[in-house]
């Protein structure tokens, strides 16, 4: 085993039906990190979270969490919660919680007084002892959220977790990971949401068609970009326009074109010595988006789209 | 195995506190206990309005004298034959026109008339809707011949013989026929209670699988404790049904009833009996219970579970017909084999307990019926795991990874 991964998973293939969810997967997750699994619908991310928690067997592959091949002999040291979100409807919501940490070995007297304040805490104290039924949505949802961190896990793992959460919890989710891993958990989740990925994780792997189309720091997905410059002149034509790299369009009355590998000085002098009139210029570092476009391609990009909107 | 009975635990506590909390448990509680309370309160009266109803009464158109020494002799029978075997004999006056009279009775809504008997004794005929060789022909016959011999032995000095009996404790064929009541009573027992209560396990991971929790279950804990933890919590379920509804019958048979009825003596005695009884109860239980609960989890929805219903009933019976054989007959090969099939061995071991002191079958009997039923729930996780979870055969997730740092 790697020392220092919390996750680390060879060549997964997992197919269903003739149909191959899974082809080949690699991953690997750093201890204490913040790590985003990107993809459209149906690319294979929650089948290939489950193949590394143990709820469905890969059909190739391998894979260890915290150091164990089986991942139960750590579920302990594990929280999880999927994409579909479940719970018993009559339990209230400090059970619940109090439940899901008993299965993962946290005495029941522990996991309510946790419960307690972890939904005080959060502005749930009048719903300690509602049952789940009598719940919103999003409240359910948040209650499942506590019972997947009230053992205090080391392994954090989220299945599009910000998926039917509005604006402001998404921006407690988003606080609740970052003290996570503060604290020094490991948190994994997917995602069909770029902004989020973009603001918290460290590494991402963005996988489509069943398959890691990249691998590495959020950093490195944008570097395989280069800036984007835009720019506007006074005008049109000129001799400064030798200078632009062929690749430049012009779209409305900004030209358009990637930052040179020599830089901007030489493209400025010679707009500046050809009388060219600067009025606009702005070079932009390529966010995820573009990254992912680039990697993946752009049905997948399409694809994320239309689901972040649904 | 600790961590694997903490989670089996966990399962099960939650699920044994849902149930017997909920409001739905007084209904399941309080359906029997109505149905034993009304059976016991008015068993005893509607067992008499029964006897009244069904015994058949004879009019005997005589004169007092000669019917006399019919009633006599229906007395000197009646002991021999039970209380409800031999007809009520009423006697009437003869009228002026015999046969109209017993017309006029037969016909007689509030007498219940049966037949009539007229022209004792020298020439009794015995009108009725009834036909030669009948039952009431046999018995009037019967009463009839006994009122003549008693009458011709008192005119002779031949002295009656009276059978002296020798009574002695136990006889072998009168102890293994009353032990065999035991086994037959017992077995009835232990399948009625649980083809009432094991059938509850088909729709158990319905539930889970509904609401989506399964995910949640199957990431935490091995699927195998899911299907323990809710085998044993269903079990303690029927327990406390099963207390209660003892208690219930025990109560209103002490309260309405004659007391409970006195079966005979098992051979193994009663506390032993009883605590065998338990054991198999619990061991058929769970052996069946795995099955269903193995075949409810691949159930998709509650309509499947309610068509599933009906087979599993009837598997039951034959089970339960399967173990009557050795009732009477333990050591038969027939009475043997349902002993070693796994799922009529309970019923068969409790029948053997009642008419056999050996107790060491019932270690390896026990032993058995553990193996099999830890071998059903394996199966049923697997199978679980396969087609409900969609996991297939496991990769290499049991070897250890080397990774090459490229």
């Amino acid at each position: 085993m790697v020392s220092g991964l919390a996750i680390e998973a060879k060549g997964l293939f997992k197919a269903f039906d003739g149909k191959t969810a899974v082809d080949g997967v690699d991953i690997a997750v750093p201890q204490g990190s913040i790590y985003g699994i990107l993809g459209p619908n149906g690319a294979g991310k929650t089948t290939t979270l489950r193949m590394l928690l143990g709820i469905i067997d890969p059909d190739r592959g391998e894979r260890r969490l915290l150091g164990h091949d089986a991942p139960l002999d750590v579920a302990g040291q594990v929280g999880y919660l999927p994409e579909e979100r479940g719970l018993y409807q009559s339990m209230s919501a400090r059970e619940s919680i109090a439940f899901i940490g008993a299965l993962r070995g946290l005495p029941l007297s522990v996991g309510r007084a946790r419960a307690e304040g972890l939904l005080r805490d959060n502005g749930l104290g009048d719903y300690v002892d509602k049952p789940i039924k009598a719940l919103s949505k999003g409240m359910a949802q948040t209650v499942q959220l506590f019972g997947t961190i009230v053992h205090r896990p080391k392994l954090i793992v989220l299945d599009e977790p910000f998926s039917g959460l509005d604006a402001i919890n998404q921006g407690r989710l988003e606080a609740l990971i970052r003290d996570e891993a503060a604290a020094g958990a490991t948190v994994i989740f997917s995602t069909h949401v770029i902004a989020h990925a973009e603001r918290l994780c460290e590494r991402v792997a963005i996988i489509a068609g069943g398959r890691i189309r990249f691998e590495g720091t959020v950093e490195d997905a944008r570097n395989r970009l280069r800036p984007q410059v835009r720019l506007r002149t006074r005008n049109a034509e000129g001799p400064w326009r030798a200078a632009f790299p062929s690749d430049t369009k012009k779209i409305d009355s900004l030209w358009h074109f990637e930052l040179p590998e020599s830089g901007i000085e030489p493209l400025l002098k010679a707009l500046i010595d050809g009388g060219a009139g600067i009025e606009e210029l702005s070079i932009e570092r390529p966010g995820l988006h573009d990254a992912f476009v680039a990697i993946a391609g752009e049905a997948a990009a399409r694809q994320m789209q239309e689901d972040a909107s649904r | 195995m600790k961590s694997f009975v903490r989670a089996a635990f966990v399962i099960g506590r939650r699920d044994f506190m849902a149930t017997v909390w909920s409001r739905t448990f007084l209904l399941f509680l309080i359906g029997p206990l109505a149905i034993i309370a009304i059976s016991v309160v008015f068993g005893n009266l509607t067992e008499k309005m029964a006897r009244q109803d069904v015994k058949p009464t004879v009019a005997v158109i005589a004169s007092k004298a000669a019917f006399a020494p019919i009633a006599q002799a229906k007395a000197r029978l009646d002991p021999s034959f039970g209380e409800r075997s031999l007809p009520d004999l009423v006697q009437f006056d003869p009228d002026y026109d015999v046969a109209d009279q017993a017309r006029i009775l037969l016909g007689a809504r509030d007498k219940k008339v049966v037949a009539v008997l007229t022209g004792v004794p020298d020439r009794p005929t015995l009108t009725g809707s009834l036909g030669a060789g009948g039952l009431q022909h046999r018995q009037i016959t019967l009463i009839l011949d006994e009122a003549r011999q008693t009458e011709a032995l008192a005119r002779t000095p031949i002295a009656l013989t009276e059978i002296r009996v020798n009574p002695v404790a136990q006889s072998a064929g009168s102890v293994a026929t009353l032990r065999a009541i035991t086994a037959r009573a017992t077995q009835l027992l232990l399948f009625m209670l649980t083809v009432l209560l094991a059938g509850m396990l088909l729709s158990n991971l319905l539930e889970e699988k509904g609401n989506k929790i399964i995910e949640v279950l199957a990431a935490a804990v091995p699927i195998d404790a899911i299907f323990v933890g809710k085998l044993v919590s269903m079990l303690a379920i029927s327990c406390v049904g099963i207390a209660v509804w003892a208690a219930g019958g025990i109560t209103a048979s002490l309260l309405w009833g004659q007391g409970p009825g006195g079966l005979p003596e098992p051979a193994v005695g009663w506390p032993l009996f009883i605590l065998l009884g338990l054991i198999y109860y619990a061991a058929n239980y769970l052996l069946l219970g795995a099955v269903f609960l193995g075949i409810g989890s691949q159930a998709n929805s509650v309509r499947e579970v309610q068509t599933l219903s009906m087979p599993v009933t009837v598997a039951q019976l034959l089970i339960f017909l399967f173990a009557s054989f050795s009732v009477g007959q333990p050591n038969s090969l027939l009475g043997i084999a349902a002993a070693a099939v796994p799922f009529s061995s309970p019923l068969a071991m409790v029948a053997r307990a009642a008419q056999l002191e050996e107790l060491w079958p019932h270690l390896l009997a026990l032993a058995w019926q553990a193996l099999w039923v830890w071998l059903i729930v394996s199966l049923g996780a697997m199978l679980f795991r396969r087609n409900v979870l969609k996991s297939g055969e496991g990769g290499s997730s049991g070897r250890r990874l080397r990774l090459r740092r490229s």
